[in-house]
């Protein structure tokens, strides 16, 4: 039975169901016409359904104080600690053995000859992580059978959605590898007034985003094309300059702002037709290029091109490192037999990369290929250095020094993550190691980098029950400390590490808060585990000794989500987290927070923070006597769907000084902070 | 678009037997599908002056609907009984549709929510990405793993 069948097969048992006469167009449209008019009212009942009662009702529940419930140090789960896992010591000893098919390390690799095989890895259950260096390819011809190999154990299904070409109607950002990093917002206390920063995974290495201020300018992207220079100047906003894109094919994606320089980044696509003369047909192709605009915007009101580099595949996520921008883009090659080099090759900046500069990891879950390369903004013509791997890319961490990016292997019964290492030092690019871990990321908040270290919290579903473990790797991607079957039953749901502690939440029905001391890299160790309801999807550092918590809170008698929770913890001592505080926003689901961080503005000095909130955007600030407080909403419900699809998304809030900026749905609104959020002022995009 | 329930109704009876087979493929659960449909349907309603091109309302609804059965997915994760799954459907119902919807509702609620994303949304692999905020690879190779898992089934 082929797929195709199959999926001809489900379809047909769906169009024997007969939707139930209570949602019959003539029944729903009785309905609607009793639904009250007014469009302002936030508490708007739905009796007429039960179940469906308050689907945008907006309630909020006030902080409920210092109720803590605490477990100590729980003993069985440091019970693994000792038990490193040996493949790493066990690849080591056989190493240089001349198994090496694909691997041939090239001068490129800094590593030694560490090219041995770990297969076992992923076959057998009882292996838990293995480590190898990995290394460019010898030639186009090895690439194009390695991709050969990988497409053809995926059956016809994957060949023919390649063969087609991707379809490029919607140039989205991929927000599935830019959703799920998180940082610090930090003020700017520069000359001028403070303002909000766009909120980072790792401080000191700034990501791109689709609203930014430097502190004088709201610099704002519109999904139609443009990029507006605003100066704020008291509670007054003015379009200075804009950036038009003349290409009508290409869609901005994402934006740098730095002092003078502006870095635009940029999605397109090309189609071409192919006619084929003996079958009368046509087929299209389209290829997907990304490109770095680079603009001097000395003079706002006109912003000059100074470069742009260009290279192929859809836009994943970038960095910005000093003055170097590190682009991320997946391609999808072609392979057929016929395929022209071009096709299963990526080019940067209109040249076919080296096969050298492409690696091909031990296992491939894909065929398609993340391509990296560096630009300076110094010289915005020109690409720095490029490299590309045959994955597909889940999860992007970059440190300061290194880019490390995840995917995962379900090529076997065991979920492996595969964990690939570059170093990228003032744009130069070098791969250093890999790493296999059993189990999956939550997000990529699950790595982080400490004194050249590298620690991992995974979960492992491939049990009856789900386990959890934290691992510690050395520069060189080898584990040198583990924790394992940690919290079973329970899944990660957030993680956040800050120098030698770890914090990681499980859930199951309540919500163990751990933490973890680092210090040791060979010999981690659980520190503490505090148990509350519901459980939390984003960890922040607020302030010294607090660990903000976004999630969500649920019934732990019945499991209902019962709405957004904010939790404040008490870090002091690592080994006896409190819960200081906590604020139920009730009834309400959907935060764009959970899956992009870069949707929240925080800031920790200024003490305050906000994100969208179903269709609201919401405002907090927290006492340490009494806790959360609500200190703005607005909601944007009326005409969010009317936005762009991704529009909830999109919504930011920024401040400069007194100035809170909500930005989306085509206008920014001005509000006075100093004046309880008073608005005073539109302007229209 | 304009509020009016007279046009909504004509544009929602073009699509409102997809939306529930897509929402009881998803759920399993009949009433649990009605519920999200209206849902939906109320939600759709309050927004839709924002809705620009009135040809967009198949992927604008199904959208919301979307997001709406996550969130039910999402919920049910940490119930302790689950819902009843409903199989049978009424008389005319073949023994071989209930063996595939059985095979179906075997599948993990991702991989229940790819397929009927694509088979009753119409969704591309592409815009399922989106909307799942997962990478396009990951719902192709998902979706792949999915229908291998249903021939499995199928063929015992």
């Amino acid at each position: 039975m082929d797929e195709k069948k199959i999926l001809d097969m489900i379809k047909k048992s769906g169009e024997n169901v007969d939707a139930p006469e209570e949602i019959h167009p003539e029944q729903i449209k009785r309905l609607l016409e009793e639904q009250p008019v007014d469009k302002k009212s936030r508490f708007r009942r739905y009796a007429q359904w039960g179940a469906v009662a308050a689907v945008f009702a907006l309630a909020i529940i006030g902080g409920v104080t210092g109720l803590t419930r605490l477990s100590g140090t729980n003993g069985e789960n440091s019970q693994n600690e000792a038990g490193t896992m040996s493949l790493a010591d066990a690849s080591q000893s056989t190493k240089a053995t001349g198994e090496t098919e694909i691997f041939e390390v090239t001068t490129e690799n800094t590593t030694e000859a560490t090219t041995e095989k770990t297969t076992t890895a992923q076959t057998s259950a009882d292996v838990e992580s293995g480590n190898y260096a990995f290394a460019g390819a010898k030639s186009y011809q090895e690439i194009f059978d390695a991709l050969k190999k990988t497409e053809s154990g995926y059956g016809g299904y994957e060949t023919a959605e390649l063969a087609r070409g991707t379809t490029n109607e919607h140039i989205v950002e991929d927000s599935a590898m830019t959703a799920m990093d998180m940082g610090n917002s930090e003020t700017n206390a520069g000359a001028g007034l403070s303002y909000s920063k766009t909120n980072l995974q790792e401080a000191g290495v700034d990501e791109a985003d689709v609203v930014k201020t430097d502190g004088k300018y709201l610099y704002v992207m519109k999904a139609t094309g443009s990029v507006r220079l605003i100066r704020a100047e008291d509670k007054a906003l003015q379009t200075e300059g804009t950036i038009m894109l003349d290409a009508l094919n290409e869609t901005p994606q994402e934006m740098y702002v730095d002092g003078d320089t502006l870095s635009l980044i940029v999605t397109g696509s090309k189609t071409t037709l192919n006619s084929d003369a003996e079958e009368d047909t046509y087929t299209a192709d389209t290829e997907n290029y990304t490109k770095l605009y680079t603009y001097d915007i000395s003079d706002r009101s006109q912003p000059q091109l100074t470069g742009v580099v260009q290279q192929q595949g859809h836009y994943s996520t970038s960095r910005k490192n000093g003055d170097i921008v590190y682009l991320f883009t997946q391609f999808d090659p072609q392979v057929s037999d016929a395929s022209e080099i071009d096709e299963y090759i990526p080019a940067v900046n209109g040249a076919r990369m080296e096969s050298s500069d492409i690696f091909l990891p031990e296992y491939q879950n894909s065929t398609s290929c993340l391509v990296i390369s560096s630009v300076s903004t110094g010289k915005p013509d020109a690409i720095i250095d490029q490299k590309a791997v045959v994955s597909a890319a889940e999860n992007f961490y970059v440190s300061e020094n290194n880019i490390y990016i995840s995917n995962t292997n379900w090529s076997s019964d065991v979920t492996m993550t595969q964990i690939l290492k570059f170093s990228c030092q003032k744009g130069k690019i070098q791969a250093k190691g890999a790493a296999d871990l059993k189990g999956s990321l939550n997000d990529s908040f699950s790595m982080n980098e400490y004194n050249s270290y590298l620690r991992v919290v995974l979960t492992d579903y491939s049990g009856e029950t789900q386990k959890n473990a934290l691992y510690v790797l050395d520069d060189a991607m080898q584990v040198c400390g583990n924790i394992g079957d940690l919290a079973e039953g329970e899944d990660i749901r957030s993680a956040r590490f800050l120098g030698d502690i770890g914090y990681f939440v499980t859930f199951r029905n309540t919500d163990p808060l751990f933490s973890v001391d680092l210090s040791d890299p060979s010999d981690p160790k659980i520190l503490g585990e505090l148990k509350i309801t519901g459980f939390s999807s984003y960890l922040h550092f607020y302030g010294e000794n607090k660990l903000l918590g976004v999630g969500n809170e649920v019934d732990p008698e019945t499991g209902a989500y019962t709405g957004i929770k904010l939790a404040m913890f008490d870090v002091s001592d690592p080994s006896n987290v409190k819960q200081l505080h906590k604020f139920v926003i009730k009834d309400t689901y959907d935060c764009p927070l959970f899956y992009n961080y870069k949707a929240a503005m925080i800031d920790t000095e200024k003490n305050v923070f906000g994100f969208m909130c179903d269709s609201s955007y919401m405002v907090f600030c927290y006492d340490e006597e009494k806790g959360f407080e609500n200190v703005f909403t607005e909601n944007l419900g009326d005409s969010y769907y009317g936005y762009s699809y991704n529009g909830l998304q999109e919504v930011r809030g920024c401040f400069i000084g007194d100035n809170f900026y909500l930005v989306g749905g085509g206008q920014i609104r001005i509000y006075d902070m100093a004046n309880d959020y008073k608005e005073v002022g539109r302007l229209e995009l | 678009m304009e509020r009016n329930a007279e046009d909504f109704a004509a544009k929602y009876e073009k699509v409102y037997q997809d939306m529930f087979r897509f929402a009881l493929y998803t759920l399993k659960n009949r009433h649990e599908a009605e519920d999200v449909v209206s849902e939906t349907v109320l939600d759709a309603w309050k927004g839709i002056e924002g809705l620009k091109d009135e040809n967009a309302f198949r992927a604008w609804i199904f959208r919301i609907l979307a997001n709406k059965c996550r969130q039910k997915l999402k919920s049910y994760l940490n119930r302790a009984v689950e819902l009843p799954a409903d199989l049978a459907w009424r008389e005319r119902d073949t023994s071989e549709d209930m063996d595939v919807r059985a095979a179906f509702y075997k599948l993990n609620d991702e991989e229940r929510l790819i397929l009927s994303s694509s088979l009753f949304g119409g969704y591309t692999g592409k815009e399922i990405a989106a909307m799942l905020e997962m990478n396009e690879n990951t719902v192709r190779s998902l979706k792949s793993r999915a229908l291998k898992k249903m021939e499995q089934m199928l063929s015992e």
